[in-house]
């Protein structure tokens, strides 16, 4: 099901965090927002998870996400956000098992997601005593796991800041994996050089305002980052042929 | 450490059944020795009617206490801390001044007056959560752990002193009444219709909160996290905070003002059993009654010569020093 955000703004007091924001994210494709530190970035996913109010319109699958019962949104959005809560005395299993309700629960599937985010040895540890890395890959577990169709969409703040390499690339190939299967994906990050390897799509922010949206070919290029960033960005060749965005080194006074 | 689960609510049942049974066959008379023996036929009613209150009483209290410290994500919470409890009494102590002004015979004191209680104790529940929440923008307020307890030490304060105004302006036969149930006491004498009606609206708070045991859950996450997994929090706080103010306000109507069990009860229970509130509501419960009805034992066998400590007292002095060591806690891993 299609994202649309129709000319959406949201405040903080006097603070315009979003200011006329449009864009739209299709099904089966992953989205990447990008954008310099207070851009709007995680306010902006917040109003596409319907957490946050905001003027204009958001649509989900032709529905407002605003005007949706808590119950309902839950089952066809699921949200990550950048810093979950991790002093919450349950164990990875129980954590995970949070996402649904009892008569919901699926434990093949639930065991399927500990297993593959390798989660599966830490099942009875309790979430506080993990590392950071380890709590973020539970909390996308449980992201992962609330979704229990393929059509709904996944709205992740930064889902692997925190993470080791490793681990990074494989909660990656799961968030790609859900896009495949039909799911809308929204996600935040700001490795540039990783969004543009694995992301279809990009949303382009600064000052909460969009700088460029659309395919990542055509929105992630040196000039639309030196207007959102201020910086310079030069594509880097690889020895497979393919490019990899990374920041010019600073020139000084040269 | 190693969790229970159902076979920690059983040994919590058993132990709870223990001590309630220890409450029936404790017996000192004055001067005398401890014993433990079936009671006289006159002074069973007595009994049991002590029994049965701490049982509502030490429930409630350790229930509210749980609820209290999900819904504010803060472990230091408690109905006494936080001034519901000094709210309760408070209003219980300005209906019994508006019924002496009024000319009005004052009877059976002061749990008659349950409905002002439940006022009392929602008013200083909505002001310490309006003032413990600190303003983030965008309805993204946050509830900040030491400010919350701060500001119910204050309204627990200002209460206290409020209880002690009204006590002074009625007259001194009135006043002697108030002082044993301002220091927290178990009563032995107790209408049968009272004792029911209490336990019928801790049955009815304990179910409602039962229904709520995956949302309740939920809530130990932050606010937009639980939302986005389909808690409407704004109505569930209303009927939680109002679960905390009827269970708050028929145990003070009934024993007083009582420390102690409505914070460490819930701890106890969640060392045991976990954090879910499936187990760990019931197992509250069972922790309050163990402790309240324990320390009601105890104090049967504390003898200082003045007659028996008030239970409230005693508990009051435990529960001083066990919220001192979860303050230390809570500062360092803050």
């Amino acid at each position: 099901m299609t994202l649309k955000l129709d000319s959406i703004s949201a405040r903080y007091g006097t603070l315009l965090a979003i200011d006329g924001f449009d864009a739209q994210a299709a099904p089966g494709r992953l989205t990447a927002v990008i954008g310099p530190n207070a851009a709007g970035k995680s306010t902006l996913l917040r109003c596409a998870a319907g957490l946050q109010t905001c003027r204009g319109s958001v649509e989900f699958g032709g529905l407002s996400v605003e005007s949706m019962a808590h119950r309902d949104r839950a089952r066809c959005i699921a949200w990550m956000a950048q810093r979950p809560r991790s002093d919450v005395p349950m164990t990875v299993h129980e954590m995970v098992e949070l996402a649904r309700p009892r008569a919901e629960q699926d434990p093949g599937r639930c065991r399927e997601l500990m297993q593959s985010l390798e989660l599966e040895d830490l099942r009875s540890r309790l979430v506080p005593a993990l590392s950071v890395g380890q709590q973020q890959r539970v909390a996308l577990a449980r992201t992962l796991y609330q979704l229990k169709s393929h059509d709904g969409m996944l709205v992740l703040d930064e889902p692997t800041a925190p993470m080791d390499p490793r681990h990074a690339m494989l909660a990656i190939d799961h968030i790609r994996d859900a896009a495949r299967q039909g799911a809308t994906v929204l996600l935040s990050l700001h490795d540039i050089g990783l969004a543009a390897a694995v992301a279809d799509d990009a949303w382009l922010l600064r000052g909460g305002r969009r700088v460029g949206s659309g395919p990542v070919a055509e929105v992630l290029v040196p000039g639309l980052l030196r207007e959102a960033f201020g910086i310079d960005y030069e594509a880097l060749q690889r020895s497979d042929g393919s490019s990899w965005l990374a920041p010019s080194p600073p020139s000084h006074g040269v | 450490m190693m969790r229970r689960g159902p076979l920690g609510i059983l040994l919590l049942m058993v132990v709870a059944a223990l001590v309630c049974f220890l409450r029936l066959l404790i017996d000192r008379p004055p001067g005398g020795s401890i014993s433990l023996a079936w009671p006289h036929q006159d002074w069973m009613q007595f009994r049991l009617t002590a029994m049965l209150t701490g049982i509502i009483v030490g429930g409630s209290l350790a229930l509210a206490g749980a609820l209290l410290q999900t819904m504010l994500r803060n472990p230091l919470a408690s109905p006494f801390i936080l001034g519901v409890s000094s709210g309760a009494g408070l209003g219980i102590m300005v209906m019994a001044w508006l019924v002496y002004i009024s000319g009005s015979p004052a009877t059976s004191l002061p749990g008659q007056w349950w409905p002002s209680a439940l006022a009392g104790a929602m008013a200083a529940l909505v002001v310490v959560y309006s003032l413990g929440r600190r303003s983030g923008g965008g309805g993204r307020g946050w509830l900040d752990p030491v400010a919350l307890v701060l500001v119910g030490v204050v309204v627990s304060t200002i209460c206290a002193g409020g209880m002690m105004f009204f006590q002074h302006l009625v007259p001194t036969g009135l006043r002697g009444q108030f002082t044993t149930w301002l220091m927290g006491s178990i009563p032995e004498y107790v209408s049968s219709w009272r004792l029911i009606f209490s336990a019928a609206l801790a049955i009815v708070a304990f179910l409602y909160a039962m229904g709520q045991t995956r949302r309740l859950d939920l809530c130990l996450l932050s606010d937009d996290e639980a939302n986005s997994l389909g808690v409407a929090l704004g109505p569930l706080r209303i009927g939680i905070f109002l679960a905390c103010g009827v269970l708050t306000s028929l145990s003070v109507s009934l024993a007083g003002p009582i420390a102690f069990v409505g914070l460490v009860g819930p701890h106890a229970a969640r060392l045991l059993l976990g954090a879910r509130h499936g187990l760990l509501l019931p197992g509250a419960m069972l922790c309050g009654i163990i402790l309240l009805v324990g320390a009601d034992v105890l104090r049967q066998v504390i003898d200082l010569g003045g007659g028996r400590m008030p239970v409230g007292v005693l508990l009051t002095i435990g529960g001083g020093v066990v919220f001192l060591i979860l303050l230390r806690v809570e500062m360092r891993r803050s």
